[in-house]
């Protein structure tokens, strides 16, 4: 049916799923079939991929946000703006994608040393890709077959250049000798009954009977196979691994092999190769856990790598250490698009704030198509139809949305969110109260408009179906749903579910400015992203790109990055404790000072006192960047810093429900509701919470569950073309 | 989308989910399994053979050393040293063996993936089945078909919701329509109560099962 008006497109929230959705509803292609308002809670868009420009024009970041090289979707939409962009405004920095964001191949993990007193490090360097994230038509590389293969390419890397002894004499055997399903049981026999075997000559050995052996079919007895497999592998382990503990090197390759071997008999024992499930087939088992079913030592399983696996999503129930919980199959299809599809580098760092870098330009494009912004626009309800299924069978849709609006804008103008800091449109870190009315007074009352708990209001709206929109896309994070789709809860059990088992975790970070550069700080390796370390702060990452974006007169030698998982109760009762927020934002202020005193010397050994302690004088207080060239003489006759030098620094609790990382709890992928999902037919859902098929909460998922929003409003883009979704 | 008299409405979706069989690629390109199987074939065999040398040289290696370590133990002479040593000549063979290996295992596990055609765990559905739903109201059909149950007469037993009060859907069977591939029939009653009916697809004759079947009945109807 013809429409001679523009479709009303409410979106709700402001982050990557829905900035996603509005770029891709809003394609030049549509020809302004869609009309897009954003509602925004705060000042600014970005939601847990906001950052501000506090002091100094220093940057302030929810946490540490870097991309990974197989983030497709993300830089397919990212290089797009940029092209967009390019070229028209004074104001904006970078003209190039490249110029926002460069490789970086290095990663790190940490274990503890054999001293149990202090931490190795081992970093290793991720060779370049072909290519670049976002490039037209990926590799035909996302298939499970193609994983298995990189797998063996993987551990043939891992074990070059081990000493090894001369051939000896090779008997001449062949296939043919497994030829009936005599040979076959006797060859299995053979094999079970000398286990003073090697991995890889039981493994290519049991494979190939296991292959022979499956062509018989219903000839050979159940099972046999499959014990074959099973028991080659935990013969061997158990043999090999008292050696090779001896040796630290060994013992880390072999903790990789070790862990691939089991993915790849776990691949093949629970038949994912074939399953229409893909690898949601092991969904409801944790990885360590599935892991372990297929042979797995407890040494892997103790590894480095796993455990930095499990703290990059911050997979621990509640933030507790104690609580791994990671679904294992989101954790190999992260696993094997990180590792083995990345393109151009393992990492991609920003130099720049992911607002300035990702949302800045976004907003700047979205504004050009005529997408409107409402900011201080908080959500408080989501009203449905009546269910009254006698009246047609019409189905249940979104009647009213209900809006707190925090404060209002000066002569009822668009609210202007960007500041210039060294010539490159950003998010400040507070409003610009000069454009709001009342602004002083909010500006002395110190009203956080970002907080779940800040009820301040100038008014309130209430937007009506067909009368101010059509359509909604609902972007908020998974943490306000419990608050804002009470009637979804009540009425339907699938939103009940997904509430229940579709978990997020609070986080905690914090960033130093620092007036030694790393090598001073005696970190000898390259400038790393480092995982595994001790907790809460197990994540490091070195942000010295940064330093000339932001505006000091005296700059820092180099900035770190520092985050984990914070232990917090899930609940709205803890939340609404009086002083909830202030107590949470001290609990990580004593956590930095306590890993900084104590753990941070494990990484750099000169930032240590000569008395112990941190040397807090390496802090850059963004409050000394004086005019005049006596305040380095100041500074020197006052006392020496001390721990509240770290007052001067950036840490955030992110206990605000929106802010809560979003899980991959095993059994929780099932019931994530879909954006495609129609039961409520003028509402999509969009964030990295919802059923997207990558399940994990990153940038990229959230941009994949937006397209997957915009093609459930538009039937664009098309499902084949969101890259990953249709992937094992 | 529609439009009735008062609002607008979003158009079904082709579906819901991600094909999790699919290689992710875009424009929903799909590796040939023929033409990787045309390719692999020539030297599948020979891959094999090589595989299977080069575990059977370990293999005897290892027996011999083992049998040499038990004639050793008997006689008295085989001490943890010894144990050392040959654990070392071990895990260097092991590790020559994977470095071989990995040259290897690039064919090695293409063979791999044409192996794992034969399954060893839940078997995908078979793939020539048509689906026809006689209803009013809008409904969506998944089903799960053990490869094999289309050479038996599968039978489909009443399917029941959760809530016992809704009455089960009775009509469900499948058709054999001349030498055509075989048609699920779905049929649902006017009327009949919005929600979600599973049930096993069983062998006629042995009444074992062989798949299963899942309908959602919505609440509108079909437009």
């Amino acid at each position: 049916m013809g429409r001679s008006q523009p479709i009303k497109v409410v979106v709700i929230g402001g982050g990557c799923a829905s900035m996603a959705a509005a770029f891709e509803l809003t394609r030049p292609e549509h020809k302004g079939r869609f009309q897009l308002t954003v509602y925004q809670t705060g000042w600014r868009l970005g939601g847990k991929g906001a950052s501000g420009r506090g002091r100094a024009g220093r940057i302030e970041e929810h946490g540490l946000h870097i991309w990974l090289g197989y983030y497709e979707n993300a830089f397919k939409i990212l290089r797009e703006c940029y092209a967009e962009l390019g070229g028209g405004s004074r104001s904006r920095r970078h003209e190039d994608w490249r110029d926002a964001f460069f490789p970086d191949p290095y990663i790190g993990v940490s274990e503890p040393d054999r001293s149990g007193a202090g931490w190795a490090h081992l970093t290793a360097h991720f060779p370049p890709a072909p290519g670049s994230p976002g490039d037209p038509s990926p590799s035909d590389s996302l298939s499970l077959r193609n994983y298995v293969i990189r797998s063996a390419i993987l551990l043939r890397v891992l074990l070059i250049g081990v000493e090894t002894v001369s051939p000896l004499d090779r008997k001449q055997h062949g296939a043919d000798e497994l030829a009936s399903p005599r040979a076959i049981i006797e060859k299995a026999a053979f094999l079970l009954r000398y286990g003073f075997l090697a991995t890889a000559a039981a493994a290519v050995e049991a494979l190939a009977v296991v292959e022979a052996g499956l062509k018989m079919g219903s000839e050979l007895p159940a099972g046999v196979i499959l014990r074959l497999v099973e028991a080659v592998a935990a013969n061997v382990k158990a043999r090999v691994e008292n050696w090779v503990t001896a040796d630290d090197e060994v013992r880390r390759r072999w903790e990789i092999v070790d862990l691939v071997l089991a993915v790849l008999v776990g691949i093949v024992r629970f038949g994912l190769l074939t399953d229409p499930r893909g690898l949601d087939a092991i969904n409801h088992f944790d990885c360590r856990e599935w892991l372990r079913l297929n042979g797995a030592s407890q040494h892997a399983l103790n590894s480095a790598f796993l455990r930095g696996l499990y703290d990059l999503v911050f997979a621990y129930e509640e933030g507790d250490p104690s609580r791994p919980r990671l679904a294992a199959g989101d954790a190999l299809r992260g696993g094997f698009r990180m590792f083995y599809t990345y393109r151009g580098a393992f990492f991609w760092k920003m130099r720049g704030g992911m607002g300035d870098v990702v949302f800045a330009p976004l907003y700047q494009i979205l504004r050009r198509r005529g997408v409107r912004f409402k900011f201080f626009h908080r959500l408080e309800n989501v009203r449905l139809s009546r269910l009254v299924p006698e009246d047609g069978g019409e189905r249940a849709y979104v009647k009213t949305l209900e809006f707190s609006v925090q404060a209002k804008v000066r002569g009822g103008r668009d609210y202007r969110p960007l500041i210039a800091v060294s010539g490159r449109p950003c998010w400040p870190s507070h409003p610009d109260y000069t454009q709001l009315e009342n602004g002083a007074a909010l500006k002395t009352e110190a009203h956080n408009f970002e907080s779940h708990l800040e009820r301040t209001k100038a008014g309130a709206r209430t937007l009506r179906v067909t009368r101010d929109f059509d359509f909604v896309v609902l972007g908020v994070g998974l943490g306000a749903i419990p608050y804002v789709c009470k009637e979804f809860i009540a009425r339907d059990c699938r939103w009940r579910k997904m509430v229940e088992t579709v978990k997020t975790v609070a986080t905690q970070a914090f960033q130093l400015w620092l007036s030694e550069d790393l090598q001073q700080l005696g970190w000898e390796p390259p400038p790393v992203t480092l995982s595994a370390f001790v907790k809460p702060f197990d994540t490091w990452s070195d942000m010295g790109q940064v330093v000339p974006a932001e505006g000091w007169r005296r700059p820092p030698q180099t900035i770190a990055y520092f985050c984990g998982a914070l232990h917090e109760a899930d609940d709205g009762e803890t939340l609404a404790k009086d002083g909830y927020y202030a107590a949470s934002r001290e609990k990580v202020r004593s956590n930095a000072l306590a890993f900084l005193d104590h753990e941070v010397r494990h990484l750099w050994p000169k930032s240590t006192a000569p008395e112990g302690g941190f040397r807090w004088e390496l802090l850059v207080d963004a409050n000394d960047q004086q005019s005049d060239e006596t305040a380095p003489a100041r500074r020197r006759q006052t006392r020496a810093p001390d721990r509240s030098r770290f007052d001067s620094q950036f840490w955030v609790a992110n206990v605000n429900p929106t802010d809560r990382y979003t899980q991959s709890i095993p059994g929780s992928a099932e019931h994530r509701i879909s954006p495609l999902d129609n039961t409520y037919d003028n509402l999509t859902v969009a964030g990295d919470w919802t059923s997207c098929g990558l399940n994990l909460g990153c940038v990229e998922a959230a941009v994949m569950s937006g397209r997957l929003a915009a093609h459930a409003l538009s039937g664009s883009p098309a499902l084949e073309d969101i890259i990953g979704y249709d992937h094992p | 989308m529609a439009t009735s008299k008062s609002r607008m409405s979003r158009e079904e979706p082709e579906r819901t989910g991600p094909n999790r069989m699919a290689n992710g690629t875009s424009n929903g390109s799909r590796t040939s399994g023929r033409a990787e199987t045309a390719r692999g074939a020539a030297n599948h065999r020979e891959v094999i053979k090589r595989a299977v040398e080069l575990a059977y040289h370990v293999v005897d290696d290892h027996i011999r050393q083992g049998q040499q370590a038990a004639e050793r133990l008997s006689a008295g002479t085989y001490t943890s040293g010894d144990f050392d040593d040959d654990l070392r000549i071990c895990l260097d063979r092991a590790l020559k063996l994977s470095k071989e290996w990995g040259v290897v295992g690039v064919d090695f596990f293409a063979a791999l993936r044409r192996m794992a055609g034969f399954r060893m765990g839940p078997a995908p559905a078979a793939p020539d089945v048509a689906v026809e739903t006689k209803s009013k109201r809008r409904a969506e059909v998944k089903f799960h078909l053990r490869p094999g149950m289309s050479r038996f007469n599968p039978l489909v037993p009443p399917l029941h919701s959760a809530d016992r009060s809704k009455e089960p859907l009775n009509d469900v069977h499948f058709e054999f329509r001349d030498r055509s591939r075989p048609v699920l029939v779905v049929n649902i009653p006017d009327g009949h109560p919005p929600g979600v009916y599973n049930g096993a697809i069983v062998d006629s004759k042995t009444h074992e099962p062989g798949g299963f079947i899942s309908v959602r009945v919505l609440e509108q109807d079909r437009r």
